[in-house]
């Protein structure tokens, strides 16, 4: 910013209104509590933005404490607002399964919701909703941090 | 953890099962166990007013009890979403399978 246009001397200064947020989760009896407590106050989210992230958001939470892939290190929650649009992205320490689970995915492995009659349970269903809510779900496995991006 | 609570009601012809809290992996039992009891056998109806976060796994049982209603000739609905189970539901894509009504006022005679 050219000197000419900054703020008086001694004028308040308008910041920017802080627009991202990352919280550090414990895997445990309190996981789905401690996010939903984080994604509600958080100060630049409107309600129903809040509601996406905790609906999408919690489906990403249960898949990765089922597969037991959110180690000792917990998971690293980032929640970012741009004009472009919301971000969610979770950091996990790297998992056998996720990188089995993300290699499918970018084979093409079939991912529609179905209902396996032999377990008695639905597949998919999670992912088709995570897809429906975000714009765009990306996982990306590494060495040492798996990563889930969800863009809104 | 916060658990969920369901509670059972006669309420006229239907059976009503009131659910409060989040419907997660780690609560549905809870859920699955009580509508599994009556699903298929009365007209039931799930009030989903007071439910705080719901994942696939309450979608999954959910989806059950609708089968189980449809092959036993039983009527299902959903009473009064919260904002979070009603974008649970429509994100799924199944949101016909799940007739809704706005209050148990208006659960059909």
């Amino acid at each position: 910013m050219p000197i000419a246009e900054a703020p008086a001397l001694g004028a308040p200064i308008a910041l920017a209104p802080r627009s991202k947020a990352v919280a550090r989760i414990a895997s445990g009896p309190g996981t789905f509590d401690e996010y939903d407590g984080f994604v509600r106050s958080l100060p630049f989210v409107t309600r129903r933005e809040a509601c996406a992230l905790v609906v999408a958001g919690d489906e990403i939470v249960d898949n990765l404490l089922t597969h037991g892939e959110i180690g000792a290190a917990g998971v690293l929650v980032l929640v970012r607002k741009r004009r472009s649009g919301l971000t969610l992205a979770f950091f996990v320490d790297s998992h056998e399964e996720f990188s089995s689970f993300s290699s499918g995915l970018d084979r093409g492995d079939p991912t529609a919701a179905r209902f396996d009659e032999r377990e008695g349970r639905w597949h998919g269903l999670g992912l088709t909703m995570c897809r429906n809510i975000a714009s765009r779900v990306r996982y990306r496995p590494g060495l040492r941090v798996d990563r889930v991006f969800l863009e809104f | 953890m916060t658990g969920i609570s369901v509670e059972v009601v006669e309420r006229g012809a239907w059976t009503v099962l009131t659910v409060h809290g989040p419907i997660n992996s780690y609560t549905h039992n809870e859920l699955q166990e009580k509508t599994m009891r009556h699903a298929g056998r009365v007209d039931m109806a799930v009030d989903l007013s007071g439910v705080s976060s719901m994942t696939s796994a309450g979608i999954g049982v959910l989806l059950a009890a609708v089968e189980d209603a449809a092959a036993a000739g039983k009527r299902f609905v959903v009473v009064a979403p919260s904002e979070v189970a009603r974008l649970a539901i429509e994100s799924t894509g199944f949101s016909d399978h799940f007739p809704t009504v706005p209050s148990l006022k208006e659960l059909p005679a």
